[in-house]
């Protein structure tokens, strides 16, 4: 897995590399938004989170609320703020936090709180479909806060980034790199993202060790090493009237083999998204 | 018969109104807007106004907005005035006369800043799902 991921990342970045002779930074491959105002919106539509964990239930999303505000130099995008330490037409330096995805697929009963309408099962789990677990998993969400370096391209976005858990949850770190790139189709926006993330043994030994007592069934002990998990987006939106848009996202999830060999995981590919339209207030 | 003279008293009476009905009061002010850069304090500019006292005995220019501006004007046929503004704020000119206690014409000037648009890169295409 290791291997994969690190051709992968070396894939990223040959094409990035070889596409920075093409031309100087223009608006291609990154949206705009204006400064100073606050975005507030919803997606309405059909919308899911398929959920990799063993006898977990798949989650809709039929309504998806938005808020984002960006300052001159600070920004918010839902759950996420940042502040730019440098912004330039090629180069963008953020500090920024964010959430830690894994712990939404041990606690999305608490996201059920705000928007999520229903759970729908995803299937028999590794043992024929009967309960795997002895007791409820109990695992924080965990949030994160690093720096990340945006690299806007006629040919594509290339972005790095490095945050760790300020939570308190389990320490950790994690690493992102993607490309993604935009074309104009229908008039509207397609975007294409390959992307890739690390995330250290302490954040795979928090969320996915088993801890004694929590299966019906004895497992043998394991540690589990930095995962390398990998991504592919495909996104579209394509503005209707000046209030509202079409909206689709779909994105396909590789988890590492690692990671994918625990007891924990029932499938090693998930997918997530939505399709839909997105009013602005 | 009777019909007849009623329209004759009613024209009669309806006559002298008419011929005192006036022409609306042609106001002229110049410029109509003023639009000042943001790094500047304010919006500064000559306001020319123009208008005909020829219908009425006596007109006041009055200008809320100008520290004290209010000047009567008798038996003139045409005023022309010019004024300086240093504001940030919209300017009204209004005609009035005194006599009747009642405006007869009025303009407003439009002050603003101009404010242009900036825009930063989207960081987020769509939610993390």
């Amino acid at each position: 897995m290791k291997y994969i991921f690190k051709k992968f990342v070396v894939l990223i970045l040959v094409t990035f590399a070889a596409s920075l002779h093409l031309s100087v930074y223009s608006q291609d491959n990154v949206h705009l938004v204006e400064t100073n105002e606050l975005n507030l919106s919803v997606s309405v539509g059909f919308g899911g989170l398929e959920n990799p964990l063993i006898d977990a239930k798949n989650t809709l999303l039929p309504v998806i609320p938005h808020l984002s505000y960006y300052g001159d130099k600070w920004y918010i995008e839902d759950f996420s703020i940042g502040y730019s330490l440098i912004e330039e037409p090629g180069l963008i330096i953020d500090l920024f936090t964010d959430f830690n995805e894994d712990g939404f697929f041990f606690e999305l009963n608490g996201l059920e709180n705000f928007f999520i309408t229903s759970q729908i099962p995803s299937g028999p789990g590794k043992n024929g479909g009967l309960p795997s677990y002895a007791k409820p998993i109990e695992r924080k969400v965990s949030y994160l806060a690093g720096v990340s370096i945006l690299i806007p391209n006629e040919f594509a976005t290339l972005k790095f980034s490095h945050l760790r858990d300020i939570s308190g949850v389990h320490n950790g770190y994690e690493t992102h790199i993607s490309l993604s790139k935009v074309y104009s189709l229908f008039s509207g926006d397609l975007a294409l993202e390959l992307g890739a993330k690390s995330k250290d043994d302490k954040i795979a030994n928090y969320y996915y060790m088993v801890r004694p007592g929590e299966f019906l069934t004895r497992i043998s002990s394991y540690s589990i090493n930095t995962i390398y998990n990998s991504h592919m987006k495909l996104a579209y939106w394509r503005k209707i009237t000046n209030d509202w848009a079409l909206d689709l996202q779909l994105t396909r999830t590789r988890l590492d083999s690692e990671l994918a060999a625990t007891p924990f995981i029932k499938q090693q590919y998930y997918y997530s998204g939505f399709i839909g339209f997105h009013y602005r207030f | 018969m009777q019909i007849y003279k009623m329209l004759i008293l009613l024209m009669l009476v309806a006559a002298p109104g008419y011929a005192k009905q006036r022409q609306p009061l042609d106001l002229r002010t110049s410029p109509t807007t003023c639009i000042y850069e943001p790094a500047d304090a304010f919006c500064e500019f000559d306001l020319n106004i123009n208008f005909d006292t020829s219908d009425y005995d006596e007109l006041c220019l009055e200008i809320p907005q100008h520290p004290k501006f209010t000047q009567c004007f008798n038996n003139k046929n045409r005023v022309s005035k010019r004024l300086h503004f240093q504001t940030i704020s919209n300017i009204t000119i209004k005609v009035v006369d005194p006599k009747a206690q009642k405006i007869v014409a009025k303009k407003t000037v439009t002050v603003g800043q101009y404010q242009q648009k900036s825009y930063r890169v989207k960081r987020r295409f769509g939610w993390s799902l």
